[in-house]
């Protein structure tokens, strides 16, 4: 203010200078105001554009949210940077477990044609040094114009972008996705520039953890849905029937082929929890006894019991229908040890039931009948012992004193009954020693082999040495068995090889043992005359004679005894032989768990 | 008789899709089939060339002006960003435009005002109802050009002009003009509207002194040398703080230069005229300015004032309002300078006071406009420069 611009009255200087000094004092408060008012302007506008980015965040992260599909989620990710950070165009690439490398999955940002079509074939190597500095801990890569990076320039070239950033998305290695974000040269100066300041790398950063988290969860929510998808068809295509019940509800979730077993074709109220079950169903013991409460297989697996094969009848009250069923359970724990799931397989074994029912009964029928034969045969046998020995012995004696004294015929007709009733007699006797070989009612004791054929060899001296026979034998192990009826096998064996010998030729006998997986396969190896082969099974029927009597002696029961003690043992008899040179007699024994040879 | 206008807008990056889009927007808001005559305005970020194209090819190549703004304003939208687009077309049996275009302005002393003179004085009637400008604002002296244009049309022309400086990004240093299939720089757009209509319009600007007055003392043409005796950067040092010299862009919003209003329109416009300090020079300390100074001229450094141009916004409504009476608007236009959006209000506040300036004046009326380097419109009678202004006029 000039002097000149005011008329002073004369007087007022002190008042002039007070007014002066006054308006420079104000002059500097207009100032600072000014100022403050300057540096409001500033943080108004830095808070406005603050508050604009968390606002879009928001949007971004709800956008991420509603979508499980990945290619919309990498849509909104490079529409943000461009639309909302204003970067000129930002590339999204996944990375493809087909080709092992990262593919272009979005971009944003205008493109002409030629360069759109150059970017969206862009790859990058997973094991390309780019990727490869994330290995290394680099947390992104930033290149501005004029870097001297050749990778990073030369992928810049690619994607058309002067300066960018490329992050990664996901937080394991190699990760999930990577992302370009920048400018060209040409339109830098309309877009954000591309710079590694502390505010540009928080405003990235916290999109960046937005994108790679929700990245992360819908490529985990695939995996699941896969995972539950496959384990779903597994489910419902399995032969078995599977229920599983969720523990605090006791709700349950059939299979198909559980709700097959039950009658159904989809799963109804009836079946939808233990309760509606068990008011439509009850189960009961194969004895036909109300299976107890708390044995009721899914209170048992609540329980936390574990059982196979518990086999139970299902029965529909108010209606005719029932079937029976295998039961396995057991419940499934989560990592804290809470009931997650029970599960509950069911196999329908009502025909197998059937088949099993009526197999008990044949067999019960069987060993009746087999029983009753056995009796009819001793009884029959020991009450038709006593009237034959009259027979013979009356027969006997009437050749003591008549022998001579009457004509020729009737010394011939007089030996004939004598042969014929010893020869019944043979037969009888034979016919009991079979009947009495029947199972025997004691537990299969240990039999030392070695011992019963020494015994064996011990009865047979005499004939043995008459025949001249040799009879040899390996280490013999011990089995479980009657040692009675071993020994009478071992001695009927033995005594064919030496009875059926070739003549003017000695006797070799010699017995094996070999060991084979769970049973013991003796062998009886003679040089005898040998068997056609055609009657290697007939040898082994109730007194099928394959020569005459008087040729070789005998009723032709021994090997059907052989055969019969065999199988009493739980094994089995045959021949192997060539006409004139010899058999071997195999037959199958038990060995003896836990033993080795 | 009636005149139908539709508006729309875009923000999308590619400029042919975005072209295309606003104005595919702007026909189908009215229903238009072929349009009269489109405006456009638009941000830098579009390659503009593209831009225009676009918008001619989706609206049969109408005739189109228009020009590059620091934002756009439309209805409900105030965007100032690198990429935004907003196309009014307007299809009318009673309002006529012609529209023509000069380059190289600042070439000439006078601008271009006499060429533009002879260019649009034949069109000029009793019908003429006024003349819309888009101007360069980096070459642009509006001063001399006003004179020049306004002597060659001759005494008497009553010719209103309205419009804006086109605008850039405060970085790019290039604005942009249209004219039908053209976009170029340094030039003028000019349209002429005729036909049976009115215009009415509100100005106002906000801007209060702080300190005391200043004289210049050193100047020419319009750059200020010096005020008071002192380079006019070492004044303004005061009332700035931090690296002001980077800064230059906010401080200029921030600050502004105003010169005594002409008595013939302090009445209706206030005290000052505002003046943006659109350059500097640091190493001669001076300023330029958008119009002509002489040395002893008064000045006063003014800054923006939110309240008064709240209020200045309601004053400005409520007086086109009181012209139209009870006739509704057939669309409206907004010059809106460029330190009244962001840089002053929040984007809340900004988007608010938009809203309700465009609802005092008429609920979805068509309204385009965008944010400046300097507004144009008359006061009382007097065609003049405003800065940190609101031209809003409306036609009806």
């Amino acid at each position: 203010m000039k002097k000149d611009d005011f008329h002073i009255p004369p007087g007022n200087d002190d008042q002039v200078a007070m007014l002066r000094q006054e308006i420079k004092t104000l002059s500097e408060q207009v100032k600072r105001l000014v100022k403050a008012e300057s540096r409001l302007y500033r943080y108004q506008e830095e808070l406005d554009a603050q508050l604009k980015e968390y606002k879009d965040l928001y949007e971004l992260n709800k956008a991420l949210n509603e979508t499980v599909e990945l290619s919309e989620m990498f849509r909104h990710t490079v529409d943000y940077f461009t639309c909302n950070l204003d970067y000129e165009r930002a590339i999204a690439l996944r990375f493809s477990g087909d080709s092992d490398d990262y593919r272009v999955a979005a971009l944003a940002g205008y493109y002409d044609d030629k360069e759109k079509s150059c970017v969206a074939a862009l790859t990058i190597g997973r094991d390309g040094p780019l990727p490869a500095s994330f290995a290394r801990g680099e947390e992104f890569l930033v290149c501005t114009a004029g870097s001297e990076d050749a990778e990073l320039s030369a992928f810049g070239a690619l994607a058309y972008l002067d300066e960018f950033f490329i992050f990664p998305l996901g937080s394991n290695f190699p990760p999930q996705a990577l992302l370009a974000v920048g400018n060209s040269t040409e339109h830098t100066q309309f877009y954000r520039k591309v710079d590694a300041g502390h505010e540009t790398l928080v405003s990235i950063g916290n999109a960046i953890g937005l994108v790679s988290s929700a990245l992360e969860k819908t490529i985990l929510y695939h995996a699941l849905e896969e995972s539950e998808y496959r384990l779903k068809n597994v489910v419902e295509n399995l032969g078995e029937g599977l229920i599983l019940i969720d523990p605090p509800s006791e709700g349950l979730q059939w299979n198909h082929a559980a709700l097959q077993m039950y009658g159904y074709e989809s799963q109804v109220d009836d079946v939808a929890s233990c309760q509606n079950l068990g008011q439509v169903y009850e189960l009961l013991q194969l004895d036909g006894k109300p299976v107890p409460v708390e044995q009721l297989p899914i209170k048992r697996i609540l329980r936390g019991e574990e059982f196979r094969e518990y086999q139970l009848v299902v029965k529909r009250r108010k209606k005719p229908w029932q079937r029976t069923f295998s039961f396995s359970g057991v419940l499934i724990r989560d990592g804290r040890g809470k009931p997650f799931v029970g599960l509950l397989t069911l196999r329908d074994i009502s025909s197998q039931r059937q088949s099993e029912n009526e197999r008990e009964r044949l067999i019960a029928e069987l060993q009746r009948s087999n029983a009753e034969l056995q009796q009819f045969a001793y009884v029959s046998s020991h009450d038709l012992q006593e009237p034959i020995r009259m027979v013979t012995s009356y027969a006997q004696l009437l050749q003591r004193r008549y022998q001579g004294k009457l004509d020729e015929k009737a010394d011939t007709y007089i030996s004939y009954m004598v042969e014929a009733a010893h020869r019944m007699s043979s037969l009888i006797d034979d016919l009991l020693a079979l009947s009495r070989v029947g199972r025997s009612e004691r537990p299969p004791a240990p039999v030392a082999m070695e011992s019963v054929m020494q015994q064996a060899l011990d009865n047979m001296r005499l004939s043995l040495e008459e025949a001249g026979a040799e009879v040899t034998y390996e280490a013999l192990p011990t089995v479980p068995g009657d040692e009675i009826q071993l020994l009478q096998l071992l001695q009927n064996l033995i005594g064919n090889a030496v009875k059926y010998r070739k003549k003017d030729v000695p006797p070799r006998v010699h017995i094996s043992a070999v060991r084979k997986g769970k049973q013991w396969i003796f062998g009886v190896h003679d040089n005898g005359i040998g068997i056609e082969p055609q009657y290697h099974e007939r040898i082994f029927v109730i007194f099928q004679r394959l020569h005459h009597r008087e040729d070789y002696p005998g009723t032709g029961i021994g090997l059907s005894i052989c055969q019969k003690i065999v199988e009493n043992h739980g094994g089995r008899i045959w021949v192997e032989s060539t006409l004139g040179e010899g058999s071997t007699f195999f037959f199958t024994l038990p060995a003896k768990e836990g033993e080795g040879r | 008789m009636t005149t139908v206008a539709g508006v729309g807008h875009s923000f999308n990056r590619n400029p042919r899709e975005a072209g295309r889009e606003a104005a595919l927007k702007a026909l189908e808001q009215k229903g238009i089939g072929a349009p009269d005559f489109v405006f456009v305005f638009a941000t830098v970020g579009y390659d503009q060339q593209q831009l225009i194209g676009a918008v001619r090819e989706a609206t049969g190549n109408a005739p189109l002006a228009g020009c590059s703004g620091e934002g756009i304003i439309t209805n409900g939208v105030a965007a100032e960003t690198n990429f935004s687009v907003c196309v009014m077309a307007i299809k009318s049996d009673e309002l006529r435009f012609r529209n023509t275009r000069l380059k190289d302005i600042g070439q000439e002393a006078d601008f271009g005002g006499g060429r533009l003179a002879a260019a649009i004085k034949p069109w000029l009637s009793t019908e003429t109802i006024c003349c819309f400008l888009f101007i360069d604002g980096f070459v642009i002296d509006f001063d001399p050009f006003r004179a020049a244009l306004e002597k060659s049309l001759g005494d008497g022309h009553g010719l209103c002009l309205f419009g804006g400086l086109a605008a850039d990004n405060w970085v790019t240093r290039r604005t942009y003009q249209y004219h039908d299939d053209e976009a170029f720089s340094e030039g003028i757009s000019c349209v002429v509207m005729s036909g049976r209509g009115s215009i009415t319009c509100g100005i106002n600007h906000g801007c209060v002194p702080v300190g005391t007055k200043h004289v210049i003392t050193r100047s020419k043409g319009n750059i200020i040398y010096e005020i008071d005796g002192m380079p006019v950067l070492e004044l303004l040092k005061d009332y700035v703080e931090g690296d002001w010299m980077s800064q230059w862009n906010k401080i200029s919003l921030n600050l502004c230069l105003g010169f005594r209003a002409p008595a013939a329109i302090r009445e209706e416009y206030g005290d000052f005229l505002v003046r943006y300090m659109m350059a500097m020079d640091d190493r001669q300390g001076c300023v330029t300015i958008q119009s002509d100074v002489r040395d002893g001229t008064e000045l006063w450094i003014l800054r923006r004032d939110k309240e008064l141009i709240r209020h200045g916004l309601f004053s400005v409504s409520d007086r086109i309002r009181q012209q139209m009476g009870r006739r509704q608007p057939k669309f409206v236009m907004q010059f809106e300078c460029m330190g009244r959006g962001k840089a002053v209000f929040r984007e809340q506040e900004k988007n608010e006071l938009i809203a309700s300036l465009q609802q005092r004046i008429g609920h979805d009326v068509p309204w385009i406009g965008f944010y400046t380097y300097g507004e144009i419109g008359p006061v009382n009678c007097n065609n003049c420069l405003h800065n940190f202004t609101a031209v809003v006029t409306a036609i009806y």
